[in-house]
């Protein structure tokens, strides 16, 4: 189904989301006062089946989903999928007990920090217009979140754009991923923009 | 392997033990399943949303407008008796609460899968809908039984044959 899109393409939008981890990286490592470093290995762009899939489909167990609504001329959720130990980590670094209502807002303020990164640099090297919105967090097998939250952003929303975080803190690694769900036509509008034009 | 993993989108049947169908962590998707009492025979559906886009035809376990139909057809080419099939639906949570942007979706997957049965007149036996936790919802080949379980609760039994349907079991 992406089969429109080229290696070319994806290595491209791949190096853009790159500049978008180095600031996440600054903005994260201000909030944890640590030192961390994100690397964006690789950039998928797949239907919702299939990015449930990657992250181990029936089997990927229990995660953390928090999702960014956006608007504006970019419509979609930047979603942030934490699992594994990442969210009891992220909260000790934080100074917060885990699991606790301290913990839930904690997250979200993680996510939404991330999640402000990538879409300042996206809008701005596409001159998208966006706006966010206040994030959800829910806590559950992941194959029941990410299709709850995808099927949110439109009746056609299966066009997944999988950006795959590796996120170091303080040396240790950090199980966390970054998404962005949206449009078919949002995403070939977002790659013509940055003169990825098919 | 005799437990098969019906993951989004997708349908499945099974007609004879110890064959399972199970979908693992359904949210605001539903999984329909259909039986068939006497001859074992069962399908089941993973919806992830309630209508069909326009001008889209694959896919057809992904919308629930043609999900219903489409199992239907696959159980009774298996060997089900259309008019002894019955329903088992679980699913439809609001995973990120009652408001906001997904809210809608779990109950609107549960509107037209209950369209859709109505339609095709197929009697719904059980359900477990609602709620914010995922499920799991697993059926037996064979014997018809069903277990369903939110997120990190014990199995619960959701459906199995009385003593009714048990009576259809019996050879003709």
């Amino acid at each position: 189904m992406s089969s429109q899109y080229t290696e070319v393409h994806l290595d491209a939008l791949r190096e853009v989301m790159n500049t978008g981890s180095g600031s996440a990286a600054a903005d994260l490592g201000e909030m944890l006062e640590r030192s961390v470093n994100i690397n964006v290995p690789r950039v998928v762009l797949t239907d919702i089946a299939e990015a449930v899939e990657i992250f181990g489909g029936a089997d990927g167990g229990v995660a953390t989903v928090i999702g960014v609504p956006l608007t504006g001329d970019l419509q979609g959720v930047v979603t942030i999928v934490l699992q594994g130990s990442a969210p009891s980590s992220l909260c000790e670094w934080l100074g917060c007990p885990y699991p606790s209502e301290f913990a839930t807002s904690a997250l979200q303020e993680i996510g939404n920090t991330l999640a402000s990164s990538y879409t300042e640099i996206l809008a701005e090297m596409a001159g998208l217009k966006v706006e966010m919105h206040p994030p959800d967090l829910a806590t559950d097998l992941l194959p029941a979140l990410l299709p709850a939250i995808a099927a949110g952003v439109d009746d056609a929303a299966d066009e997944v754009l999988l950006i795959d975080s590796e996120l170091v803190v303080s040396g240790e690694n950090c199980n966390l991923s970054v998404l962005l769900l949206s449009r078919r036509d949002c995403i070939a509008a977002l790659l013509e923009n940055l003169g990825l034009s098919l | 392997v005799t437990d098969t993993s019906v993951t989004i989108a997708v349908a499945a049947v099974a007609d004879a033990e110890p064959s399972t169908l199970t979908a693992i962590g359904l949210g605001s998707c539903i999984g329909v399943v259909l039986l068939d009492p006497r001859t074992g025979v069962v399908g089941m559906a993973h919806v992830y949303l309630p209508k069909t886009p326009e001008g889209r035809t694959s896919s057809p376990a992904k919308f629930a407008d043609t999900a219903v139909e489409h199992l239907q057809q696959m159980v009774v080419a298996k060997g089900a008796a259309p008019h002894r099939l019955r329903a088992v639906i679980a699913g439809g949570a609001c995973m990120f609460g009652k408001s906001g942007p997904t809210s809608q979706i779990g109950p609107n997957n549960h509107a037209e899968v209950t369209a859709q049965l109505r339609r095709l007149r197929i009697k719904l036996a059980a359900d477990a809908i609602g709620g914010t936790s995922g499920r799991t919802l697993r059926v037996h080949a064979g014997t018809c039984q069903m277990q369903c379980w939110q997120t990190g609760q014990p199995a619960q039994t959701l459906f199995e044959p009385g003593l009714d349907t048990a009576l259809d079991r019996r050879p003709a």
